[in-house]
């Protein structure tokens, strides 16, 4: 909408060129950020990626053994595979739950943000566990089949692609879908009702007003999800089949295991290069600077003959889904809210599932239960070690994600609202550390934090963490702020208030539901680390997914789906009481 | 450990013999533990505290109540755990940087020769071990600047309950779907084990498995691409096969011995097969620059005191070096350990030596392994 905005704008201006020329004020935003960036992670980098051109006896020897070996290119091929598929799957079931958000009443909405949020919050092993209750050879479902007479042997789903589809598609429905919600929830109703009123078909006011207004939302969250999906290695190891390997995983073998950093960062140099070529191929497709909201400064006519194709465009695809919408039977209104709801079901089943097996009076998990008891809870709480690292991990994301919310919408305001020349190469920087995998970061980071005697503390570690929330905020709030309209705050402006009274009055408002996303992804970036904790925290630091890796790592114990549910009940806990605050401020 | 003799009463059916060596081998620590302390006090007796990589988890617990605290009490030096997946990567980290905040890590045999070779290690002070230690310890798992911490072995274990009239007795009948039909697992990460195993299935003697020529990498590879299709999945973390052995996901998977004791203590219905087990040492290594170097050397001497060494594999499941802790261990545990003599002459041991060779092309024979591995499971 803003692009439709800026747009409008610039043709009624003589000559758009000179807009691009000059940066605006809005540009100097993205100085802190920006040397944030630059010193955290664009330096240690460069010094890695130069090890991996074996400075200081320069050779191409690491990238040779690549291209050497099929299997690497193999291996890129599975994970951009799993990972196309994984954003394909997460945006069709995510969709709909977006726009049930959106439309649905306060209790509605409140279940399915539940929904969508706590598959997030089960550790990896508790909620693979659930999955092999699922889905495993003795699996309710394949119990529920056999029962059937549907099929006559237990239907592989565990192990193989399919497998790790599933499993990772689970986790990343938050990613996906609140960035759309975020976007869905600024635009106007009072279009689709225009459209409706003019004879709109319900299915054609949706094509042709609803999807185009919330594709900031979808790109932002195609994006994130794609990159996310990159960097996925547990998941995989432990739900995926025999050839399933990922870049991740190998790039981690590489540097944890066989020691070799300079291999293991050419391989992820190739990776980033990779990404980057996709994105820059995707982005000659689909305007997506411009549909995530950075107003653009091409020269206006061009923008305007792209606008009345697609104009052109999107009334055919109207009058079609009239036809279409006139055949199809009717189910007033409620499909979308059912299906919403029949798919974050879907969503809670391993959630519940978790939850069940931490009462467990097992030292394994096993299903059904043999006896209820309290045990893992009792474990919980009287373990000193448990609880120590539950508050390490809770104060270290809240530092990661305050520095990560001020600095990345700072950016996010410069890259959208700055005209700056080398946008797309600052988008770039912004993307790459959660292209780049965090092993390689951890260790680049490690080599800077020691100079300056951070190593092992929580500061230094919280800064890591920034660095790779920062590209959350940013690709979120940004979607977001394509809504907001400037005039307001030229308004605000020529009526008098300052420039600190008008972003308090005008922008924070209208914002604010984008930073409570953006800074909430940024918490669990932080909260949900396993790799940077290694390398920044010296084994000093103990954080509460460390303490559940170890649990799978060392012993197979019921403890962590305690821990796990304990964090979903909060979470649960704090999404409810934020819906009543929301229903008390509305009434 | 009163769980451990609990079981193990369980299972070996209460005879009086094996309760009373039980009730003796309970006595014994705190007999220990005065009498070390009147040793320490003359020998390794010192203050402030010593900075040691642990794994965490059960591991870290059970060194900590079994090793450290009697260390603490004995010597007045506090012991404090960093704890890590794996402490290779730490200590390259901590060496290129320049700054080493650890004191003792475990490094594996693979990674040894690199960091020995950049003198990242100080010599072991063997002068501050008991006679009895030395003479408990095989030459072999001395080195200059390293000493074997503990051995792991990595070996065939089945699910009791899917195999009621006898399972698998080596690896031959892990390859033997006919004769035992059932899901198998593997480790997924680490190929040099499982082509051991392959060869040793193929029929290859256990004094010829070394060196992996490719000849013998081909037929462990033909081996191998026979039973994938049986494989339901490898598996990455130590819990994992247990897991789906208990969940019925595997009928028989490889697993280490330590992980596979704990279930066992715990009652999980799985049998060990030592039969082609493999064995790795781990070294313990004292890093050069650490802050505390003197009382690193004091906590090695200390740990490898037999009564001492025997908590350690009580707490761990992952038996130390000197073999005078079978005195100390109790009867039921020994039968379930990679120490026990029985259980080590037929197991099949590392060859780091050749693993770490570089070959013509400038990588080592482990790298090489790695990426073979990596193409064909990748395929």
């Amino acid at each position: 909408m803003a692009g439709t905005m800026s747009s409008i704008a610039l043709n009624g201006r003589p000559n758009p060129a000179r807009a691009s020329a000059a940066p605006t004020p809005w540009a100097w935003l993205l100085l802190p950020g920006s040397i944030f960036l630059v010193v955290l992670f664009v330096v240690p980098l460069v010094g890695l990626l130069l090890l991996s051109l074996g400075m200081p006896n320069w050779t191409l020897a690491n990238f040779i053994r690549i291209t050497d070996n099929p299997a690497y290119v193999n291996v890129l091929r599975t994970t951009l595979e799993i990972s196309v598929s994984v954003t394909a799957l997460a945006f069709v079931l995510g969709y709909p739950i977006a726009y049930a958000l959106t439309t649905g009443g306060p209790t509605l909405r409140t279940f399915l943000l539940i929904a969508v949020v706590l598959p997030y919050f089960t550790s990896v092993l508790a909620r693979t566990f659930a999955w092999v209750v699922l889905l495993g050879r003795n699996g309710v479902v394949n119990q529920i089949l056999l029962e059937l007479g549907w099929v006559s042997q237990p239907v592989t789903m565990l192990y193989n692609r399919f497998g790790v589809i599933i499993g990772m598609t689970h986790i990343v429905m938050p990613l996906m879908i609140l960035p759309m919600y975020t976007v869905m929830s600024g635009i106007d109703r009072r279009l689709l009702r225009a459209a409706r009123s003019n004879g709109a078909s319900p299915l054609a006011a949706f094509l042709t007003i609803f999807l185009p207004l919330s594709l900031p939302g979808l790109i932002a969250g195609v994006l994130l999800v794609f990159i996310y999906c990159l960097g996925f290695y547990i998941t995989p190891a432990l739900m995926g089949g025999l050839s399933d390997l990922t870049i991740t995983m190998e790039i981690s073998a590489q540097v944890v295991d066989q020691l070799n950093w300079n291999f293991g960062s050419a391989l992820s140099m190739v990776l980033l290069v990779a990404v980057l070529a996709i994105l820059w191929i995707g982005s000659r497709f689909f305007p997506i600077e411009q549909l995530l909201g950075f107003s653009d400064g091409k020269a206006a006519s061009e923008t305007i003959s792209r606008r009345q194709v697609g104009t052109q465009w999107l009334m055919r695809l109207g009058a079609a889904a009239n036809v279409l919408d006139r055949s199809l039977p009717s189910l007033g209104g409620r499909s979308i809210p059912a299906l919403a709801s029949f798919l974050a079901v879907l969503l809670l089943l391993p959630v519940l599932i978790v939850a069940y097996l931490s009462f467990s009076a097992s030292s394994y998990f096993v299903f059904p239960l043999p006896g209820y008891s309290l045990r893992n809870y009792e474990a919980y709480v009287s373990d000193t070690l448990w609880v120590r690292a539950t508050f390490t991990s809770i104060r270290i994301a809240l530092m990661a994600a305050g520095m990560a919310t001020a600095l990345g919408s700072m950016l996010a305001f410069g890259l959208s609202r700055g005209r700056i020349r080398g946008r797309g190469a600052m988008v770039a920087l912004v993307l790459s550390p959660i292209i780049m995998p965090t092993v390689v970061v951890a260790v680049a980071t490690y080599f800077l934090l020691v100079r300056v005697g951070l190593q092992g503390t929580e500061f230094g570690l919280a800064l890591g963490h920034a660095v790779h929330a920062i590209p959350y905020v940013v690709v979120i709030v940004v979607a977001n702020l394509r809504d907001l309209n400037p005039t307001y705050e030229r308004a605000a402006r020529s009526l008098g208030a300052g420039p600190l009274a008008s972003f308090r009055t005008i922008i924070a408002p209208l914002v604010m539901p984008a930073l409570i996303v953006a800074s909430f992804f940024a918490f669990l970036a932080s909260f949900d680390d396993l790799v940077y904790v290694l390398f920044l925290g010296i084994g000093k630091i103990t954080t509460l997914p460390m303490r559940m890796w170890e649990g799978i790592r060392q012993d197979i114990n019921p403890t962590i789906a305690a821990v796990a549910t304990l964090q979903m009940l909060f979470a649960g806990v704090v999404i409810i009481i934020g819906a009543l605050l929301g229903r008390q401020r509305n009434t | 450990m009163t769980d451990l003799m609990n079981k193990g009463l369980q299972h070996s059916g209460l005879s009086r013999r094996t309760l009373l060596r039980a009730a003796a081998a309970a006595l014994t620590i705190p007999a220990i533990t005065k009498t070390t302390i009147a040793f320490a006090q003359e020998k390794l007796a010192g203050s402030g505290e010593v900075v040691v990589y642990s794994y965490g988890g059960s591991f870290t617990e059970g060194v900590r109540r079994l090793v450290y605290e009697p260390f603490t009490k004995a010597t007045g030096i506090k012991v404090v755990d960093v704890v890590a997946d794996l402490s290779e990567p730490q200590v390259k980290a901590m060496s290129q940087a320049g700054r080493i905040d650890w004191d003792i890590a475990y490094v594996q045999p693979q990674n040894y020769p690199a960091m020995h070779e950049a003198g990242t290690f100080v010599p072991i002070d063997y002068s501050l071990w008991d006679e009895e230690s030395l003479a408990g310890t095989p030459a072999r798992t001395r080195l200059k600047d390293a000493v074997a911490i503990f051995s792991v072995g990595l070996l065939l274990v089945y699910d009791e309950r899917a195999f009621p009239k006898g399972g698998p007795q080596n690896w031959g009948d892990f390859w033997n779907i006919k004769a035992f039909p059932g899901p198998r697992g593997l480790a997924g990460a680490d190929p040099v084990r499982n082509l051991v195993s392959a060869l040793l299935a193929a029929g290859v003697a256990k004094k010829d498995i070394w060196p992996l020529t490719d000849d013998k990498l081909d037929r462990a590879y033909e081996k191998l691409s026979e039973i994938k299709p049986h494989i339901t999945k490898w598996w990455t973390a130590g819990g994992e096969p247990i897991q789906l052995l208990i969940n019925r996901e595997y009928a028989m998977t490889n697993a280490f011995d330590g992980r596979v004791l704990a279930a066992i203590r715990q009652g999980a219905p799985i049998k060990m097969v030592w039969d082609g087990a493999y064995l790795r040492p781990n070294y313990a290594v004292v890093l050069k620059g650490g802050p505390n170097t003197a009382n690193a050397q004091k906590l090695i001497a200390f740990l490898n005191r037999s009564q001492i060494a025997a908590g350690w594999t009580q707490g761990t499941g992952y038996p130390g070096p000197n073999t005078n802790q079978l005195d100390h261990l109790p009867a039921d545990l020994i039968p379930l350990l990679n120490i026990n003599p029985e259980n080590a002459s037929k197991s099949v041991i590392e060859d780091a030596a050749w693993l770490t060779t570089k070959r013509p092309d400038g990588k080592t024979n482990i790298d090489y392994l790695q990426e073979r591995w990596l193409a064909w499971r990748a395929r």
